[in-house]
């Protein structure tokens, strides 16, 4: 058997300020990729430690860096082989950068809390806009008043984005509606609903087919690509929504 | 200063080398299939090697030239044609205004790059001019090419003409990558040791068919279906070169399109230096694969980079002697 020679190759413990530390290992995926890996779990210390490695690696200087891109519970970075060169004739990617990596997490290590941005978004949750919030209800034994509240009482952490550009997986979402994503897609799902999948809630940023509960739909457009920063949320944003009228829904969709 | 879409072919888009810098907000690189052939493209021509070009499914389009232009041709061989004769891919031609390239019929690659001298006129949009075609933004419109798109060029040519002719090739050749069809190389990926131990002697011993469905988001790769310690991942990033194994026991190359996270568990990468030959990969040949070491692997990419330069830097000169005797 062929040797896999892209496994952990090393970890190091990563304090945040609550004074949690957590093993973070490095491990390569493919050539010019490596991600910085924590446990495999859905959960608050895994997601601040996340948060805190892909600050500090936003803001180091090394050169030839493609993207960062952090998730539930890993950091990614592709880097540009040629940038690389560049800069480091005589440095492997292997040799060169994981020491930088091991210093940059060091040094910055047990700094502080990241401070995230904290976004209210308004959500009207009428059913001419939330065609899955009474059969949800129905089937986690709610009221819809009842899954309105509880969804809109929460305040949730955008984990990553994926699936669609714009497109950010918050979590957790209370396990009293926790309901699992339809067996079948819809065909169509309009811009700006808002759905649950297990304890999971999201924004379609555009209309696309998708598997989600909808349970309301927000004016505010998640997906502005004529902007510079074509997305309204960004992981690590700490996100609480809060429940608007039609009317209201229609005055700020065509504010 | 434009060329026409005389008529359209089954996926023609403006593509560079991708976008990157915005994966971590969902919006994937969504550059060319081949790299490979889409610098060599633009390299021919003195361009930079991350000028945006047109690229190509078979069936094929026909396009006009409504100004000079220098072009290149890189990437798939459908037998180009300019206004009826053949003429040899991977090589400069001065094209004059009026003359019609078509495509005869396909003889190898899936994949080709039309590329200008000065590139297209046509906006970048974070950081690159690939179409991304699910949001419809960027590249042409955000769309694919349509009959009588009018593609402009950025350079004006002037008085090029030393004969009467319709076109011109010019003496200098790109090289192709070769044994296109040897093994696909990949490197054992995170979730590799998750195949049992007959399945991963499988990857390596049985051939693979390449479905049709396979587009340029994912290469689907059809075989026995791999057993093993089966069980889906939360998610995380994944690139171009992932091969994903999905619930059925079939793989999935992740391409050129792809989403920017996936749950499914990874077993290996298709090495960088073999990519632009998976793009290229005839639809009715079996696919076989080889693990490599990720350092052998580096190696390879590597000499590609340096055929790259050399292309690079050999155009260059024959550029610049070729436009000093005029």
């Amino acid at each position: 058997m062929p040797s896999i020679n892209n496994q952990t190759i090393a970890t190091i413990p990563v304090g945040i300020s609550s004074g949690i530390i957590i093993p973070v290992s490095i491990e390569w995926d493919g050539e010019y990729c490596l991600s910085l890996v924590c446990s495999e779990v859905i959960e608050s210390e895994v997601h601040a430690t996340i948060q805190f490695i892909w600050q500090c690696l936003k803001n180091s200087t090394i050169p030839g860096i493609l993207d960062i891109i952090p998730a539930y519970h890993t950091v990614t970075i592709l880097i540009d082989p040629e940038k690389w060169n560049d800069s480091f004739q005589n440095t492997s990617l292997s040799a060169g950068l994981i020491p930088m990596l091991l210093q940059i997490l060091q040094t910055t290590s047990n700094i502080g809390q990241v401070a995230n941005r904290k976004i209210s978004i308004p959500v009207c949750y009428d059913v001419s806009m939330a065609p899955d919030l009474i059969s949800l209800a129905n089937q986690v034994g709610c009221t819809p008043e009842e899954v309105i509240n509880i969804h809109a009482n929460g305040t949730y952490s955008v984990y990553m984005l994926g699936f669609l550009p714009g497109f950010a997986y918050m979590g957790k979402v209370d396990a009293r509606i926790a309901a699992p994503r339809h067996l079948r897609p819809r065909k169509n799902v309009a811009a700006g609903s808002v759905g649950i999948a297990a304890q999971q809630t999201g924004i379609y940023p555009t209309a696309s087919p998708g598997g989600w509960q909808l349970i309301g739909r927000t004016p505010i457009r998640m997906w502005m690509p004529e902007n510079s920063n074509p997305c309204f949320l960004k992981p690590g944003d700490e996100v609480q929504f809060y429940p608007i009228s039609i009317s209201e829904y229609h005055q700020i969709a065509s504010a | 200063m434009s060329l026409r879409i005389i008529k359209k072919g089954s996926c023609d888009s403006i593509r560079d080398i991708g976008r990157s810098g915005y994966q971590h907000l969902g919006i994937p690189p969504c550059g060319a299939m081949d790299t490979f052939s889409l610098q060599q493209a633009n390299l021919l021509l003195g361009n930079d090697r991350g000028e945006a070009c047109i690229e190509m499914f078979f069936p094929a389009p026909v396009i006009q030239f409504e100004a000079d232009a220098l072009i290149a041709i890189s990437g798939a061989n459908w037998e180009p044609q300019l206004n009826g004769l053949s003429v040899s891919i991977n090589q400069p031609i001065l094209v004059k205004k009026g003359v019609e390239l078509r495509f005869a019929k396909p003889i190898s690659g899936r994949v080709a790059y039309l590329s200008v001298q000065g590139g297209f006129a046509i906006d970048k949009w974070l950081g690159s001019y690939s179409t991304h075609i699910g949001v419809a933004f960027s590249g042409w419109k955000g769309k694919l090419l349509e009959k009588n798109d009018q593609v402009p060029f950025r350079k004006t040519m002037h008085n090029v003409w030393e004969k009467n002719a319709e076109w011109i090739t010019k003496p200098w050749l790109a090289g192709s990558i070769k044994n296109p069809l040897a093994p696909i190389r990949i490197i054992a990926g995170k979730h590799f040791s998750l195949l049992d131990k007959s399945a991963q002697t499988q990857i390596l011993q049985s051939s693979f068919s390449l479905l049709p469905e396979s587009n340029r988001m994912g290469f689907l790769i059809k075989g026995i279906p791999l057993k093993g310690n089966y069980r889906e991942m939360i998610s995380s990033a994944v690139q171009f070169g992932t091969v994903q194994w999905l619930p059925d026991g079939q793989l999935i190359v992740l391409m050129a399109d792809h989403p920017t996270t996936g749950g499914y568990p990874r077993i290996a990468n298709v090495i960088q230096a073999d990519l632009p030959r998976l793009a290229q990969w005839p639809l009715h040949l079996p696919v076989t694969f080889e693990i490599i070491s990720r350092e052998a692997a580096i190696q390879l990419y590597q000499e590609q980079l340096i055929l790259l330069t050399q292309l690079q830097n050999a155009t260059a000169f024959r550029l610049a002697s070729y436009l000093e005797q005029r």
